[in-house]
């Protein structure tokens, strides 16, 4: 029975923590401009998170070693520290966008202006990754991100033409009025989105914190095969209800009251709500998981104590680097830079950095020293191995995309 | 113990571990010194900013050991060392015999936790 709870409790917060402010911005924006003709490229990310969570969950499970550990004993202290300032790049890029959210979720919840709300959102996000126990900031945050379930409903309610979105999502039909560029653009941003390299450090990491063995492996899989694909429903959901609400009014989604739109024509303030608890409970996860993965990466290049299953007193560097990340995030934020724009940024430095994130998790997965015989099968190879390609497909064509449509406009 | 070791592979860069199972560091660089009999032994582990930043090299390597000496006070730019007899074994990571208080290794570790996070309330 508490095998059960475990197990349910673990897909569940998987499915809640699936989506981020990444995903959630893209997803509207693209199913307002190009409704679902882009769904596949949601579906090759989601295919794609599992692969690799699945190996770094599996690397962790039987090594005891999580992501970053391997990423310098790999690719050597030159390559490592220039992934690790890529990484980190990206993850702090993620992490304020996180934090600016949040700040406009609550702007829009009360009225009050978001630069009154950040300094107190960074301060909390800070105080949980201070005080708060792992299990309960995993836990907790996932559970109240289901509340996004409101975009899927919403957009059941629609009752959309099923035959005519299938045909949409199946046939890649771009709509007449965009180019192929912004087409491509916002299918590597969709994908950088999905796959965010601080996914695959926080998973690794949290099997240590958990202190994951062997045992574990069966529960991690279940997590990974049924929460995650789920958890991509979700965002299916927010794409979907944005294609059928705002495409026909030509919004271009450049808010997060926007995001929201769908939901609250269709389901009314009820709705609504639920949908801003989904979306406060989503964020603000993801901005404890891209908080500590700032930690947690820097602490496993160095090799310094890190964790929340010590006291701060014992990992005091880690403590110091949250709580830098914290202050500069708030910064950043109070310079009037838009969230939004933050969160464009992110998901297409995302995908940039990809390779280097991938790469050392399928060489050490075939290392037979680490997995012992939980190294890489057949399939987890082959997978790894297209999935290696594609990533450096999105990696190079992101930037020349970004600058040649002027980031999809 | 195997028989030959590649150290490059499998001993650089690996994380070590107390006996207390706590995380002292990486193995930045090693010391290695000829024996009588010919062969190469290791004889210490070096750890920290000292002994990472020459072996990173260019500049970010040198100002990486520029601030580490400058910050640590130390007047002879000697890296933190760990001796091999202190090392228990070495399997995915290197373990010590010897506890983490007893690994003088750390110095921005005992700044950050004396100046900083131990005046936080909650530290414990």
């Amino acid at each position: 029975m508490k095998k059960i709870f475990a197990l349910t409790l673990g897909v569940l917060t998987a499915i809640g923590g699936f989506v981020d402010i990444g995903d959630l911005v893209t997803s509207a924006q693209v199913g307002a401009r190009f409704g679902l003709s882009l769904a596949w490229v949601t579906v090759v990310g989601i295919l794609g998170i599992m692969v690799f969570a699945e190996m770094s969950g599996r690397v962790a499970a039987a090594s005891g070693r999580s992501t970053f550990d391997l990423v310098r004993e790999r690719l050597g202290p030159r390559l490592g520290l220039a992934n690790l300032t890529a990484s980190m790049g990206v993850t702090g890029l993620t992490f304020i966008a996180e934090i600016g959210g949040i700040a406009l979720a609550l702007e829009l919840a009360t009225s009050v202006q978001r630069f009154l709300w950040i300094p107190i959102v960074a301060a909390l996000v800070w105080l949980v990754l201070w005080r708060v126990k792992f299990s309960i900031i995993e836990n907790a945050f996932g559970l109240l991100g289901l509340g996004l379930i409101a975009f899927a409903v919403a957009f059941w309610q629609m009752g959309p033409d099923w035959g005519h979105l299938a045909e949409q999502a199946a046939t890649f039909a771009k709509p007449g009025d965009e180019d192929w560029s912004t087409y491509a653009y916002y299918g590597v941003a969709l994908f950088g989105a999905a796959m965010t390299p601080y996914e695959v450090f926080f998973f690794s990491s949290g099997g240590v914190e958990e202190g994951w063995s062997e045992r574990d492996i069966p529960v991690m899989r279940a997590n990974v095969f049924i929460g995650f694909p789920l958890g991509g429903l979700l965002s299916l959901g927010i794409a979907g209800a944005a294609a059928l609400t705002l495409g026909p009014l030509g919004v271009d989604v450049s808010s997060l009251s926007q995001v929201g739109l769908p939901v609250a024509t269709e389901l009314g303030k009820i709705g609504l709500a639920v949908a801003l608890v989904g979306f406060f409970g989503a964020t603000f996860g993801a901005a404890c998981e891209t908080g500590l993965s700032v930690g947690y990466s820097i602490s496993q290049y160095f090799g310094w104590q890190w964790g929340k299953y010590v006291t701060p007193t014992q990992a005091s560097r880690f403590h110091a680097m949250m709580l830098l990340s914290a202050v500069l995030a708030a910064v950043v934020l109070l310079t009037t830079i838009d969230p939004i724009m933050v969160t464009e940024f992110s998901v297409v430095f995302s995908a940039v950095a990809l390779p280097l994130t991938y790469l050392p998790i399928l060489i050490v997965a075939n290392d037979e020293d680490y997995m012992g015989k939980h190294t890489n099968g057949v399939l987890a190879n082959f997978f790894g191995s297209v999935y290696m390609v594609i990533v450096v497909v999105a990696s190079v064509a992101a930037l020349p995309l970004m600058v040649w449509t002027k980031m999809g406009q | 113990m195997k028989e030959t070791y590649d150290a490059a592979l499998q001993l650089l860069d690996r994380q070590i571990i107390a006996s207390d199972t706590r995380m002292v560091g990486k193995v930045d660089d090693v010391t290695i010194e000829r024996q009588s009999d010919g062969t190469w032994r290791v004889t210490e582990l070096l750890v920290g900013p000292g002994a990472l930043g020459p072996r990173t090299g260019g500049l970010i390597g040198f100002y990486m050991k520029a601030v580490w000496e400058r910050l640590s006070g130390s007047t002879t730019g000697e890296p933190d060392r760990i001796r091999i007899e202190d090392v228990d074994h070495i399997d995915n990571a290197v373990h010590l015999k010897i506890p983490r208080s007893d690994v003088d290794v750390e110095g921005f570790e005992v700044w950050m936790r004396e100046h900083v996070i131990t005046r936080i309330p909650g530290a414990k």
